[in-house]
């Protein structure tokens, strides 16, 4: 297993797209920081008229939603190159067990986008806290140290997004056809699911990937259903589902 | 140009890629029907002095997302497979004149975007309907006729959808990449510009994609712009990266 993990991780950081991958978070930081740097200028010219008052959602918690599909992406790309170019047949002759090959791989993905998370959502929360200072904006309305629950969880999404994609990138065997799916499940499926009649709603939107790290926070809005552990049993499903499916095909399937 | 036009028919309809896509868009019709259901369940179970005030989203609008992507995918694949396989250097060999191939493509992803979404978002509308009933839901308590402009602009803003992500794939040469800015355009820009303070928010809400169809049938606008300016916006999403495309060529490392 050990060399399994050293040959994934060569793997990782020899390929293209990881250097891709990390120039898009490196942007997603530096949008976060323009972003902040802007609403605080902004709020400096009009505090007169707005009577100080502004909301303004949590530049962290953005990071870790877009870090997640850069991530999310990473994870794909790691299977699907391999099937597009045929390194498959090489690694699997190399390590004739899909499953052990598809656990090294979401375990080397997933590592990398652990650390990716807390180092984006806990910098991006300093860096925008740091540059719009007491000005008051709605997300640094609490102290830093009330808000390391829900940044820890958003960070976590970040590792959920990047196994799910190697799941996906496994099962459908093609970026496009994983990516697009992916997008589905971060995005669209989300915003069908709030426009449903109540009380359907709230149920399913709740157990959208997105909703999760809130409520395992345990600072979910009025809609969220799932205590955190509820959250937690969530995360860790969507995780494993597509990597024991895409573990069981690959294994069916002729490589 | 008709004998490349064959070509690339023939290659869009022998790869089982354009039967998923064209399926997960199909699907939306079922979704739709199952979501007016629903919708109607809630209905019915209404008090009937509250039933009136009860509002739905148009199915076809709901899922049109979903419809968008699977077809966006649709054009992505139409030439960013032919950059993985080496495909594109036979393609070139055959039909020299890249902007040729790229035209061809062009003409045949857009085609089978406007089936496809005609097909479906018709069938959709239709189905959510017929789902309905007489009950009312909102969505379905307007004439047919004055709902055409917004659907006709929906299917028009599929076939963008596909030739945008044939122009993302000619120009990122992968799968992966033209999918991912796809969906940047498509769904992160919208959500970014809503973050923006006045008056940028407002500025770029006009211009997002997602808003355009509504522009251009003239209803329901948000950013409140002209259904001309709408028009030609959503032509600029389709030529702009065809046209980036056309002129970058189409370096393959050979």
């Amino acid at each position: 297993m050990v060399d399994l993990l050293a040959a994934e991780w060569l793997k990782v950081r020899s390929a293209r797209s990881t250097r891709r991958v990390a120039i898009a978070v490196a942007t997603v930081v530096g949008l976060m920081a323009l972003l902040a740097w802007y609403v605080a200028r902004l709020y400096d010219r009009v505090r007169a008229d707005s009577g100080g008052r502004a909301e303004v959602s949590s530049p962290a918690e953005l990071a870790a939603w877009l870090t997640a599909l850069c991530l999310a992406v990473l994870g794909v790309r790691t299977i699907t190159s391999e099937f597009a170019t045929g390194m498959i047949r090489t690694s699997l002759t190399v390590a004739p067990r899909p499953g052990a090959l598809l656990l090294a791989k979401a375990a080397v993905v997933g590592g990398i986008a652990l650390v990716t998370g807390q180092l984006v959502t806990f910098g991006t929360a300093l860096v925008s806290r740091g540059i719009v200072g007491d000005r008051p904006l709605g997300f640094n309305a609490e102290p830093l140290s009330a808000e390391v629950p829900v940044l820890l969880a958003a960070g976590l999404s970040v590792l959920m997004f990047a196994v799910v994609g190697v799941g996906l990138g496994a099962v459908l065997r093609s970026s496009a056809g994983a990516i697009a799916t992916l997008c589905m499940l971060w995005y669209v499926l989300p915003i069908i699911t709030i426009n449903l009649p109540a009380p359907w709603s709230a149920r399913v939107s709740s157990v959208m990937l997105q909703e999760l790290p809130r409520q395992l926070a345990g600072a979910a809005t009025a809609d969220g259903l799932l205590s955190p552990l509820g959250a937690l049993a969530g995360m860790v499903a969507y995780a494993a589902l597509p990597l024991l499916a895409g573990a069981v095909l690959m294994r069916r399937r002729e490589p | 140009m008709t004998g490349a036009l064959a070509a690339e028919w023939l290659k869009v309809r022998s790869v089982r890629s354009t039967y998923v896509a064209v399926a997960v868009a199909a699907a939306t019709v079922l979704l739709g029907v199952l979501f007016v259901l629903y919708a109607g369940s809630v209905w019915d179970a209404r008090p009937p002095d509250r039933q009136p005030e009860f509002r739905a989203a148009r199915p076809e609008q709901g899922f049109l997302p979903v419809v968008q992507l699977s077809l966006a995918v649709l054009g992505v694949l139409a030439i960013t497979s032919e950059y993985a396989t080496g495909m594109l250097r036979t393609s070139l060999t055959a039909v020299p004149r890249w902007r040729t191939v790229l035209a061809a493509k062009a003409v045949v992803v857009a085609g089978v975007a406007l089936v496809v979404a005609s097909a479906v978002l018709v069938g959709t509308f239709a189905a959510g309907r017929l789902a309905a009933g007489d009950r009312t839901m909102g969505f379905n308590t307007a004439p047919v006729a004055d709902e055409l402009p917004l659907l006709l602009a929906s299917i028009a803003s599929v076939v963008v959808m596909a030739l945008l992500g044939l122009g993302f794939g000619a120009v990122c040469r992968s799968a992966a990449a033209a999918v991912t800015a796809v969906v940047g355009v498509r769904f992160l820009v919208p959500v970014v510009a809503t973050l923006l303070p006045p008056p940028w928010g407002a500025r770029l809400a006009g211009v997002q994609l997602q808003d355009l169809p509504a522009t251009i049938a003239g209803v329901e606008t948000t950013g409140g712009g002209e259904p001309a300016v709408g028009l030609v916006l959503l032509v600029g999403y389709a030529a702009v990266p065809l046209g980036v495309a056309a002129v970058l060529g189409p370096r393959t490392e050979a």
